[in-house]
């Protein structure tokens, strides 16, 4: 079987793609990275791009060009993994939120509005401490802590005069807490605030793990500087994780958690999920489980 | 190990070069710069600042 990995650069994930294919199925499969500053495609005619590559790993680390290079190897008739249709799904998070409610998945209260005015109106509704996020975003960029009318203006009148249109789109969500110590209560080395996030391949939550506040942060994202470790898969992140994966046509897809006193509810999916943090908290081969599922994928 | 520099922050680490390939994006664990491997031998890794955008950059 032919892989091709549709890159930027070479990640951790992509080499441990190539590794992992060298490693446990020298026979059985061959991979072909696919940098997306080569791709020159003429989408106006269907035999413009030939390959024998069965799968497309969808690895981009820009998420623009994940979703357009998606979606032209689709419509050229490829399968890619991840597809365009989870991409457009996930990589919105007012998109994101809206389908993950519609099928009955747990989320935390959201609100979406239009102008600084709406914006602080909504807040109100939710109660301070609200989190700002950009619609479209990775790692923690420009997600902010409003903890009080004054925070809230500022950070909004910012938006208002240096975002983007996309930043104008004020998604505004309620403030979990998240179990452990409250920020001011931290002490170096001891337990801090969590969320989980759960790594699904397929129809199975491959692992899952506990990333724990940054210091001096709120906020939890191991490219932050997060700590990471393992967490014992529950029947009730099992099931959600699934539902939340299914809910955006996922294959392999990374999907957020927070604790709640009602249980777990669901943040974020993402769907070109990294895979470092959780190789090294856990120990589960992902790589090797990513190429399993794609085989076993594809035969059937 | 080899040593690498971020040539953003200057600090200076030790890396297991041969699990690392040229052209991956690594990075700084001090500074958190995203940075590509520009070549590499046995007792060094060239590592040089990205100019692409990484405004959208993700999963």
């Amino acid at each position: 079987m032919n892989i091709g990995i549709v890159i930027n650069q070479i990640t951790f994930e992509a080499r441990e793609l190539m590794n992992a294919a060298t490693k446990y199925f020298p026979s059985d499969i061959k991979i072909e990275l696919f940098k997306n500053d080569d791709f020159k495609f003429d989408i106006t005619d269907e035999n413009d791009f030939k390959t024998d590559v069965d799968v497309f790993l969808q690895r981009s680390i820009s998420m623009t060009r994940a979703i357009y290079t998606s979606f032209i190897l689709e419509n050229y008739g490829y399968r890619v993994i991840s597809s365009h249709d989870t991409l457009a799904l996930t990589e919105d998070k007012l998109i994101t939120t809206s389908i993950l409610h519609k099928n009955g998945i747990p989320t935390p209260k959201t609100m979406i509005t239009f102008t600084k005015e709406a914006a602080l109106e909504a807040i109100q509704e939710l109660g301070y401490p609200a989190i700002i996020k950009p619609v479209m975003g990775s790692w923690g960029r420009l997600v902010a802590l409003l903890d009080n009318k004054r925070t809230a203006t500022a950070i909004i009148e910012d938006r208002e005069e240096l975002g983007t249109v996309f930043h104008k789109v004020y998604y505004l969500q309620e403030y979990v807490h998240k179990p452990g110590r409250s920020l001011d209560q931290y002490i170096d080395g001891d337990e801090v605030a969590r969320d989980i996030r759960a790594f699904v391949i397929g129809d199975e939550v491959a692992s899952a793990m506990y990333r724990y506040e940054v210091q001096d942060d709120w906020r939890s994202n191991v490219t932050l500087g997060g700590k990471a470790e393992a967490y014992r898969i529950t029947s009730e992140l099992e099931e959600i994780a699934l539902k939340a994966a299914k809910a955006v046509n996922g294959e392999i897809v990374g999907v957020d958690l927070m604790e709640t006193s009602k249980g777990l509810v669901v943040v974020e999916v993402n769907g070109t999920p990294q895979f470092q943090g959780i190789m090294k908290s856990t120990g589960i081969n992902i790589p090797k489980r990513i190429l399993e599922y794609v085989i076993k994928s594809t035969k059937q | 190990m080899a040593k690498a520099e971020c040539p953003s922050c200057f600090f200076e680490w030790d890396v297991d070069a041969s699990n690392i390939m040229e052209g991956e994006v690594i990075t700084c664990p001090d500074c958190g710069a995203d940075l590509e491997v520009a070549s590499k031998d046995e007792e060094t890794l060239k590592l040089e600042k990205l100019d692409s955008s990484s405004e959208d950059w993700g999963e």
